[in-house]
């Protein structure tokens, strides 16, 4: 294939030139093409192209540009991420469970197929190639009837998106019209879920119609969805990146079935790091890992930018202490000459010796972030239902973390338990995503104690897990070892709560938020139903709603907001 | 001088783009939506979905509440089946109304085959089948009561059922290929319900009648009024 490079350059062009390796020819292989996800390169088979050409009636280029052009859309369009492979197959397996192997298998290449030429019949610059292609690979199906009839509806339904003329069989029409309810270029989950339910019955009613024995599904095109292989051969790394990417799209149960699923198909997902158990006020808390993986993975899809403020900071300043005496290897512009009669001596001569001196000042900076997460039984359990108080919780830890803040939590229910202050992420996100499942009573002083100088008076009483893995001794001498120092001022923590609502000591919460609005941002967000009317008092206090995981970036945005309003009002 | 420095010029100029030679103009072309036909159905059921507050008053009153907000709603099999799929988005409200919902569609729907996805749901309806005529597949587990009161046709579920399966059930058959939970055929009055694995604690409490076969263990069984239960296809109780 002498015109390999150039068609590829124009097939390439089509999709503004994605950065991709130039096609392999290969002497055989089944299907005829395909785009390799593991190598992340494109496939063809030479006798394939010479075969499709002649008997469809087209030019080898021409065969070769829709060839490459349906490739590249495999990378480009659909399934374009192994999550949404791995997410067609789950649902193909849920759906057609009691059907072979094979006919799931072709389920799933030909919804692919599908997806990926309707987005480029839908381009007109991409419209010919694919439809000439496809009508090639038509006329060599000669005989199979089968074949012939599912791709013949095929066909009709991509010359109808491209609003071209096609002559269907009476009796394929019910399938095609059928098929026209699929929404194949929806990225929604729920979406994709009906489309592949519709698809797959037409092929499953085809088959049953046409004859659906072992083997007729083998030599229907391309076999670039080989699952098993894809996902044996898939790096943790790259699996790591499709369950984080799919744990965004579907429920927290749905997505502890697919990963069971994916390990009864030899997947290796990714290793868990070793388990650990926390100190906190309430004793020592084991951490469940794939919780605490689970909403990591999730939290990373929804960061969040907290607007710096303005604090007190520690720096230095270089002053001019003393005089020393100058050698060799010093700074000669440091020296004082005239200390020597105008020459330098080293040993003799006297230079400037510049100290760094610390001073107070102000600066912007992150604040540190107190966590109220409420864990009472009307909250979801966050290891089997996606908890948006927990999700919430975990990107502001995460966000306030990357700042070089400390993270402190509260997490309440009937009783009430702190973790101190600190920079281990784990630790602060394994106490918010505890469940303790009681009823809903915040601690109030425990909350003013984290908030102030108190602090060290919280410490002082558990000694034992605020200074956890530190000796006795070493705990005596310095209590705030482990903490810095900064946390003990009231103003430069940020406290977020994180609740349903339906919290019996209200009044107290609501009057403790009112005060610390401005002085810790204090903000309440209030998630799954929130019940009681805290946004009555929204004019205080910063109150903000999650109804969906994707509200979450909203807290801080809302915030920014605020503080912009109040910057505005202060310029009057 | 200031003509060589031109000529310069231009060579280095063209030297330099010779690499973005294949970037070209593009030439405009259409870009087409995609033509998908909405089926105004499922549409219909979602949005009454939506609307429907059940009033919590016991399952035989709710279920007549149900009835009359699904009043005017023609569908058929496909589109309950399709209904099923489409409910995951309410996943977080009460499995009670879901399994209303799908009992009234069902009970008034003219097919006679219907089925009911439940895999990719987070919680999973109960009361499903209540009254049921029908024959019913359910795609995956299911929750609490379901195939109470039924009166005929036939419940089977590919996977688990919770408790209270087949309660107050008249006639049909429950087929059951995972595990049931407790007080299975509590007051079963007639009908057949197999289960192809385990069984939990009090298996036909109170039962007045019909059949139940257990392949897999049985957690204990309730005060059996009368009535068959089977174990692994031998008779262990028989009133």
């Amino acid at each position: 294939m002498k015109n390999l490079i150039p068609v590829w350059e124009k097939a390439r062009g089509h999709y503004h030139y994605p950065s991709l390796k130039e096609p392999k020819v290969v002497d055989k292989l089944d299907g005829g093409a395909c785009y390799d996800f593991k190598k992340r390169e494109t496939l063809v088979d030479k006798n394939f192209v010479d075969e499709t050409s002649r008997k469809g009636g087209i030019t080898s280029d021409q065969c070769l540009e829709g060839i490459l052009i349906h490739e590249i859309g495999h990378y480009m369009t659909f399934p374009r991420t192994l999550g949404t492979l791995i997410l067609a197959a789950k649902m193909i397996d849920d759906f057609f469970d009691k059907q072979d192997q094979e006919t799931r298998g072709f389920v799933l290449q030909t919804y692919a197929d599908m997806a990926d030429d309707l987005d480029s019949v839908l381009k007109e610059q991409r419209t010919n190639q694919i439809l000439d292609i496809r009508k090639a690979c038509q006329a060599g199906l000669e005989g199979d009837e089968l074949n012939t009839n599912v791709r013949a509806v095929m066909l009709a339904y991509l010359h109808h998106q491209a609003q071209r003329e096609y002559k269907l069989k009476p009796e394929l029409k019910e399938n095609f019209e059928r098929m026209k309810e699929i929404d194949f270029l929806n990225e929604n989950v729920e979406a994709m879920r009906l489309g592949i339910w519709t698809f797959g019955n037409i092929i499953v009613d085809m088959l049953k119609k046409y004859g659906g024995a072992k083997g007729s599904c083998n030599g229907f095109g391309p076999s670039d969805m080989e699952l098993k292989g894809i996902l044996q051969n898939a790096s943790p790394e790259d699996m790591k990146e499709a369950l984080r990417e799919i744990s965004g799209k579907i429920t927290k149960r749905e997505f502890d079935k697919l990963k069971e699923w994916l390990k009864e198909n030899g997947t290796k997902l990714p290793q868990l790091p070793q388990a650990i158990t926390i100190g906190t006020s309430g004793g020592e808390l084991p951490v469940d890992q794939d919780v605490l993986d689970y909403y990591k993975q999730l939290s990373m899809n929804y960061p969040l930018v907290i607007s710096k403020k303005l604090l007190e900071t520690e720096s230095t300043i270089r002053t001019w202490s003393d005089t020393e005496k100058w050698r060799p290897c010093k700074d000669p512009g440091l020296a004082l000459p005239g200390s020597s009669g105008g020459k330098i001596l080293p040993g003799i001569t006297r230079s400037i010796r510049i100290e760094h001196r610390p001073i107070k000042s102000t600066d912007y900076k992150v604040p540190h972030l107190l966590v109220v997460i409420d864990s009472s039984g009307s909250m979801p359990v966050p290891d089997q239902r996606k908890s948006y108080a927990v999700l919430g919780a975990y990107c502001a830890a995460r966000s306030y973390h990357l700042h070089g803040s400390s993270v402190g939590v509260i997490n309440f229910s009937s009783q009430s338990f702190y973790l101190p202050y600190t920079r281990e992420l784990d630790h602060s996100l394994g106490a918010i995503s505890a469940f303790q499942g009681g009823g809903t009573v915040v601690d109030i002083e425990m909350v003013r104690k984290m908030l102030g100088p108190e602090m060290a008076e919280l410490y002082a009483k558990n000694p034992e897990y605020s200074m956890r893995r530190l000796p006795r001794e070493a705990i005596k001498k310095e209590l705030s070892i482990g903490v810095p120092d900064d946390v003990f001022k009231a103003e430069s923590i940020d406290v977020l709560m994180f609740t349903d609502g339906g919290i019996y000591n209200l009044g107290e919460v609501l009057s403790l938020f009112e005060e610390r609005a401005e002085l810790n941002r204090a903000t309440v967000v209030l998630t799954h139903g929130f019940e009681q009317e805290i946004k009555e008092f929204s004019e205080k206090i910063n109150v903000h709603e999650i109804e969906d995981e994707k509200d979450i970036p909203n807290i801080i945005i809302e915030q920014t907001k605020r503080n912009f309003a109040h910057f505005a009002e202060a310029r009057g | 001088m200031k003509q060589a420095r031109l000529a310069r010029e231009e060579i280095a100029r063209t030297e330099a783009s010779k690499r973005f030679g294949k970037y070209k103009d593009e030439e405009k072309k259409e870009v087409r939506e995609a033509d998908v036909k909405k089926t105004e159905t499922i549409k219909e059921m979602c949005a009454r979905w939506r609307a429907c507050d059940t009033p919590d008053s016991g399952i035989p009153e709710d279920y007549k509440y149900v009835h009359r907000f699904l009043r005017g709603i023609k569908f058929t099999a496909r589109e309950v089946e399709e209904f099923s799929i489409a409910l995951v988005e309410f996943q977080g409200q009460e499995s009670e109304k879901a399994g209303l919902f799908f009992s009234v569609l069902i009970n008034y729907g003219k097919d006679r085959d219907y089925m009911v996805h439940t895999r990719h749901m987070e919680s999973v309806p109960d009361i499903l089948g209540f009254n049921n005529k029908k024959n019913i597949i359910v795609n995956g587990n299911i929750g609490h009561y379901v195939g109470s009161h039924m009166r005929d046709g036939s419940l089977s579920v590919r996977g688990n059922i919770g408790n209270y399966a087949g309660n107050a059930m008249r006639n049909g058959c429950i087929n059951i290929e995972g595990n049931a939970g407790d007080l299975l055929g509590c007051e079963l009055r007639g009908g057949k319900i197999i289960v192809l694995e385990n069984a939990g604690y009090r298996v036909g409490t109170v039962m007045k009648g019909g059949e139940i076969h257990i392949e897999g263990d049985i957690g204990s069984i309730g005060d059996v009024i009368h009535g068959k239960i089977f174990h692994r296809g031998k008779l262990i109780v028989d009133k």
